[in-house]
């Protein structure tokens, strides 16, 4: 059967009902979607050009973003954009090519250009031969072959509502009422909110039959409450702990209020706190802290990239390297990682990947002997998105940040794994004698290496004997990323599991140019340097 | 490439919209090829197609923006309709300074026909150089060569139309020693595709990385100093932002005087510092017009040391009742007198050919701090003796353009990583502040 007439001969999942947002005018884009029949015709042509595998990717995305200052609309943005990037195989050879989709223009020109663009590729026969024949690419052949399945799905997060069905002026009307309710107190005096909301709607076909459709939802809102005292001239800020998910305008909002009063409070108490003594203490650190922690120390040294020295970045102080794979660079047993694209709430969640591959969870990264166990990614880099097409399964995880920008690797959900005694918060706080408690995401600091950080919790507490004490202000920790990883002794319960996550991870670090999300529990820190900061907080 | 007729007829759908009071909106559309290398790896080309339209609007006394990459007549009305939406949760402005109506500009000469696919074939033949001779046995190389063609319309209800194509190559490549210790880096643009040898730049970042093995210490301190152009282009792009009656009232830039006029007219740099600008230099054409919809002209911002002119937007020329002045979009740097060869008149000094970053400390003296990257070397007698470690420089330029001891020939260069180009020399200064060591590759 061809694949065009399968296509066809596949009604019940014609074109209308594969498109659940078609349904929705409140959330029209900018473009209609292409259809199936132009899809698979730019996907005909380029295989009648000569192409061994050739998949289509529509990709829309539409974000919007508004700040509230005080009580006034400071900006909205808003964009909506749309498009299509064919991939084609020739042989060792890949040629990309993306069009718009309001001025897609003639499938047969797309499918032309993206040849085109494999030809070029072409033209390196003789390096590409001993490109094969390196390393990376010498993996490949070691990998297991398994058997391909031609799938047809359409995908979309359980029970999660669309942000942008919320009417715009309700969602300005709700981030002014937290800016109003943290006004009212004469000692904050300055309030800003923010919503961003993003919706991510794909198509993807290739030429063995596969088409999956898919649609996300990212939604963000977040608050800052300045307080300043007058005699003491301190000013404080507390920002708000939730992070993005990907969730409906309903889940990103409820019990927002209660939220803003404890930051409120906390706010006005750290005005009223003594600084921190400089020691060495037993921290407890909440994981509204712990994500960003590690997103900042600990994951780029696990970047694919970085550990193949492909990041075109200075090799520096590489503290773990590809060698380490299957040995042990981290001492701590607390400290187990695993990676899950499906994880709920997770902004890298979903069911397939921009190149077709099915997603899945609990991938071991780090396990409890401290031992790499895997990396994010295909070890084949050239053809790393084309390892599913050629019959190998791959464990990369690949996506498009832009319709224009062609499928690759991409960092998935990472899950620092929820310690084996199930410990509550509560129950860390008693196992630490004399030490302090700190929570809230805090700027980090790091140096070019991600050797050495320093950090200044929002908010932080003394322990005494078990329990928690006063507040205390002016606190930083300064040490080594190796000393706090290795000083990691238990990770809390995963029942208390924090999603953090990066909405806009767009860095200087390869692999992150796509939205993922970092859960972990809180955990205990032994004999960490805490450091007390010359000005305010 | 969309052609002015195109684009004419598509921002009118836009600009002519009855629901709101005024529209300006700017149209983008791009037509691209690229290709990157890493490592050893040469990565799929790609090509790509777009068109944006930004639509700003103004529904009584309030403004809002909305965008997307729309092309048809139902899409470009629907995104006013949007940004008209927005307009009614925004604050009232203060005042109401209308979108700018008819303006005169010329195409500047940033266009060259050429095939975007075949633009950056070069590339090929300049790669199998790198994977082939055994001169660059033992480095990796990093970056990509892009080949694009662009017009930029912008179009508002007063009756604006601006329209300008460009077509742009450049190639940006990295090279590192396998073990990661020693690095160089070279960046080229060219209007005309044609201009850029790709080889010359793989050979140009190879050259630095070879040249950069093993640095040695140096003792920070005031040191004499050579300049290339890619290092004074980065130095002088935080300088340029500042000539602007705006940064002035605002109290950031280095020429606002304690009593809050400005230096205009004062003598603040050497007397061989000219700073000129204009969009229709065949050397470097630029655009002639800023994305506001003024229009840039021929300007001579720095005569003989002399501050000549500042930038007036509209708001400011409005409000001072003087004429608008646009900013720059190159600059151009001519020596009088041009030193043949820099480098041998030094006696002792740092060849600095680049800079990882530059971060303004405090701009009411535009004092900059960054590290040094891709090449400090060590001058000794009018002679490159040793690579040396990258420092960290604490200076502001309004120091070094008032220090200067000698200016070489202009060549064509750009700030790194973003195109705005300039015809600069290098530039020998005295005394120049570098802190520490910076610790980077």
């Amino acid at each position: 059967m061809q694949r065009r007439t399968f296509l066809k001969s596949t009604a019940a999942l014609g074109a209308a009902s594969m498109l659940p947002w078609k349904s929705s005018p409140s959330t029209a884009q900018t473009a209609d979607p292409p259809t199936d029949d132009w899809l698979q015709a730019a996907i005909d042509e380029a295989s009648q050009l000569g192409a061994g595998h050739a998949e289509a990717l529509y990709l829309a995305q539409r974000r919007q973003s508004t700040q509230i200052r005080k009580e006034d609309v400071y900006s909205i943005t808003d964009s909506d954009e749309a498009g299509i990037t064919l991939r084609v195989r020739f042989g060792s050879f890949i040629g990309t090519a993306s069009v718009p989709s309001a001025q897609r223009g003639s499938p047969k020109d797309l499918a032309r250009r993206a040849v085109e663009s494999a030809r070029l590729q072409g033209g390196l026969l003789k390096q590409d031969e001993r490109l094969k024949a390196s390393e990376l690419f010498g993996r490949l052949d070691t990998l297991p072959r398994v058997p391909l399945d031609v799938i047809r799905d359409v995908w979309q997060p359980e029970g999660v509502e669309d942000p942008f069905l919320t009417d715009l002026g309700e969602r300005i009307d709700f981030l002014k009422n937290l800016n109003r309710t943290a006004l009212k107190i004469t000692q904050i005096p300055y309030a800003v909110s923010n919503q961003f909301l993003n919706r991510r709607r794909s198509i993807f076909v290739d030429s063995l039959g596969n088409r999956k459709e898919q649609e996300q939802f990212a939604t963000y809102v977040n608050f800052a409450v300045t307080a300043f005292h007058q005699q003491k001239r301190r000013m404080d800020t507390r920002t708000s702990e939730r992070e993005a998910q990907a969730t409906g305008w309903a889940g990103a909002t409820a019990n927002m209020q209660s939220e803003l009063e404890t930051a409120m409070q906390e706010v006005l108490r750290t005005q009223q706190a003594d600084p921190v003594t400089p020691d060495t203490y037993d921290l407890v650190i909440h994981p509204t802290m712990l994500w960003n922690l590690f997103l900042e120390t600990l994951l780029p040294h696990f970047d694919a990239r970085q550990l193949l020295r492909l990041d075109g970045r200075s090799s520096g102080e590489r503290w773990i390297t590809l060698s380490n794979l299957g040995e042990r660079p981290l001492r701590s047993e607390a400290l187990v990682l695993n990676w899950d694209t499906v994880l709920p709430g997770g902004l890298a969640s979903c069911r397939w990947d921009d190149t077709g591959k099915r997603t899945s969870s609990f991938i071991p990264f780090l396990d409890r002997t401290g031992i790499v166990q895997n990396i994010p990614v295909s070890p084949d880099l050239v053809a790393y998105d084309q390892s599913y097409s050629l019959g190998f399964p791959g464990f990369d995880f690949s996506r498009a940040s832009a319709w224009h920008t062609p499928a690759t690797m991409a960092m998935p959900n990472m899950v620092l794994q929820g310690g084996r005694d199930g410990k509550n918060l509560d129950d860390l706080i008693a196992g630490v004698d004399n030490g302090i408690f700190v929570k809230g995401r805090g700027t980090v600091l790091t140096n070019p290496a991600k050797s050495l950080f320093r950090v200044r919790p929002q908010a932080a507490w003394a322990i005494r004997g078990g329990k928690i004490a006063e507040m205390l202000r002016d606190v930083e920790i300064e040490t080594s990323t190796a000393q706090f990883w290795n000083a990691l002794e238990e990770a809390g319960r995963k029942e208390d599991t924090f999603l953090g996550g990066e909405l806009f991870p767009q860095r200087a670090y390869p692999l992150w140019d796509t939205p993922f999300s970092i859960a972990t529990p809180p955990a205990l820190f032994r004999r960490i340097p805490v450091y007390r900061t010359e000005g305010q907080s | 490439m969309m052609t002015r007729n195109e684009c004419e007829a598509l921002l009118a759908i836009a600009v002519q919209s009855s629901d709101v009071d005024e529209v300006f909106a700017t149209l983008n559309a791009t037509d691209s090829c690229s290709r990157s290398i890493a490592g050893r790896l040469l990565l799929p080309p790609h090509r790509m197609r777009n068109t944006e339209i930004t639509v700003t609007v103004r529904k009584g006394r309030r403004y809002a923006m909305a965008s997307g990459n729309v092309y048809d007549e139902t899409s470009v009305r629907d995104l006013v309709a949007r940004a008209g939406r927005h307009a009614q949760f925004m604050p009232e402005a203060p005042e109401i300074i209308p979108f700018p109506g008819t303006v005169d500009s010329a195409e500047s000469p940033m266009y060259r026909e050429m095939d975007i696919s075949r633009g950056v074939d070069g590339f090929e033949r300049a790669l199998e150089t790198f994977l082939v001779e055994p001169s660059f046995d033992g480095m990796r190389v990093f970056g990509s060569a892009t080949s694009a063609s662009s017009s930029l319309a912008l179009a508002s209800s007063g009756g604006l139309f601006l329209y300008q194509p460009s077509s742009l190559a450049n190639a940006h490549l990295r090279c590192f020693s396998d073990d990661g210790m020693s690095t160089g880096f070279s960046e080229r643009y060219a209007v005309n595709p044609a201009d850029l040898d790709l080889r010359e730049v793989l050979e140009s970042s190879a050259r630095g990385c070879g040249q950069w093995r093993n640095p040695s210490d140096i003792k920070p301190g005031r040191i004499t100093t050579v300049f290339e152009p890619r290092a004074l282009a980065d130095l002088l792009r935080p300088l340029l932002q500042q000539f602007s009656r705006r940064a002035i009232e605002q109290d950031q830039s280095f020429l606002r005087r304690l009593d809050g006029t400005s230096f205009l007219g004062t003598k603040l740099f050497h007397e061989s510092v000219n700073f000129r600008s204009d969009p229709f230099d065949a050397r470097v054409p630029s655009m002639p017009f800023t994305s506001e919809g003024q229009s840039v002209h021929a300007e001579d911002w720095v005569s003989n040391g002399v501050i000549a002119q500042l930038v007036t937007d509209r708001y400011d020329a409005r409000k001072s009742a003087s004429a608008e002045v646009a900013p720059p979009t190159n600059l151009i740097m001519d020596a009088a007198a041009p030193v043949s060869d820099i480098v041998a008149s030094t006696e002792y000094g740092l060849l600095v050919r680049g800079f990882a970053n530059l971060n303004i400390l405090d701009p009411k003296n535009c004092l900059l701090s960054g590290s040094t990257r891709d090449g400090v070397f060590l001058i000794e007698n009018g002679k490159i003796t040793k690579p040396v470690k990258n420092l960290v420089l604490r200076e502001t330029p309004v120091y070094l353009l008032k220090e200067i001891l000698a200016m070489g020939h202009a060549e064509l260069t750009s700030t790194t990583g973003s195109y705005f180009p300039m015809l600069l020399p290098s530039i020998r200064v005295k005394d120049v502040m570098f802190t520490q060591l910076s610790g980077l590759v």
